[in-house]
């Protein structure tokens, strides 16, 4: 839309035209301010666990299940040393999201085993700038299947933070 | 040919006083938009949608995304 909108603009006469292409999603995914009705804290990003169990693909399940204190996933990250707290950076987010090892696959595996061979690869990952009312539908399942948990990532794709469906 | 910029350059160009556009739909604008970002519907972008601008000045227009 902003392409045929700045092409427009320069038919009518504007000298100097410039198209944001990421637009509006980029911005706000970037946790910059934003004007309008949507406050922050109506943003998932708002409610995002920092506290989730994290591990590397090479660590053996085993030692990743003797750390998940409560939890029922790890995250599985690359580009941090192995422990809980997502590994943040200085600025708030952690390592590169490579899949999600769940408590009952983790209970199925061989404890001595790559995590990276029992994790799930694929998860569902949102931005913190989407909205609770929007990431709910999405975990109720009014557009696919339904989950507890998701993942907030940056657009780089370092993990923020595990969203839990009671906390939207 | 409009040129496209990213988010840095983005803020240079407000920072020098360029003209922020949200192409969107009103309430698409009112329920979040960048800061200091007018709202001309695409579909208003005609010589009365653009009175509001400068056409000498740098003009940067956005939408939600790629698309």
């Amino acid at each position: 839309m902003s392409p045929r909108a700045a092409w427009q603009l320069e038919r009518l006469g504007f000298q100097e035209v410039y198209d944001y292409a990421a637009g509006k999603a980029a911005w706000l995914a970037l946790g910059l301010p934003a004007e309008g009705s949507v406050r922050p804290e109506d943003r998932a990003g708002a409610v995002a666990r920092r506290d989730a169990p994290t591990c590397g693909p090479d660590e053996a399940v085993g030692d990743v299940i003797g750390r998940l204190d409560g939890w029922d996933l790890a995250v599985v990250v690359a580009g941090r040393a192995a422990g809980g707290g997502g590994g943040a950076a200085a600025d708030g987010a952690g390592g590169i999201v490579l899949g999600v090892l769940s408590a009952s696959r983790a209970s199925d595996a061989d404890p001595s085993s790559p995590v990276g061979d029992a994790m799930a690869t694929a998860p569902s990952t949102f931005r913190p700038s989407i909205t609770r009312r929007e990431l709910a539908e999405w975990m109720d399942g009014r557009h696919g299947a339904s989950s507890r948990r998701t993942l907030l990532t940056t657009l780089d794709g370092r993990l923020v933070g595990v969203v839990c469906r009671e906390d939207l | 040919v409009p040129a496209s910029v990213d988010t840095n350059h983005l803020r240079d160009l407000l920072d020098a006083g360029a003209q922020l556009v949200e192409v969107l739909g009103s309430s698409e604008y009112e329920q979040e938009h960048l800061p200091g970002a007018l709202n001309v519907p695409l579909a208003h972008l005609d010589p009365d949608g653009v009175a509001g601008l400068d056409p000498a000045r740098p003009v940067v227009v956005y939408c939600f995304d790629y698309q």
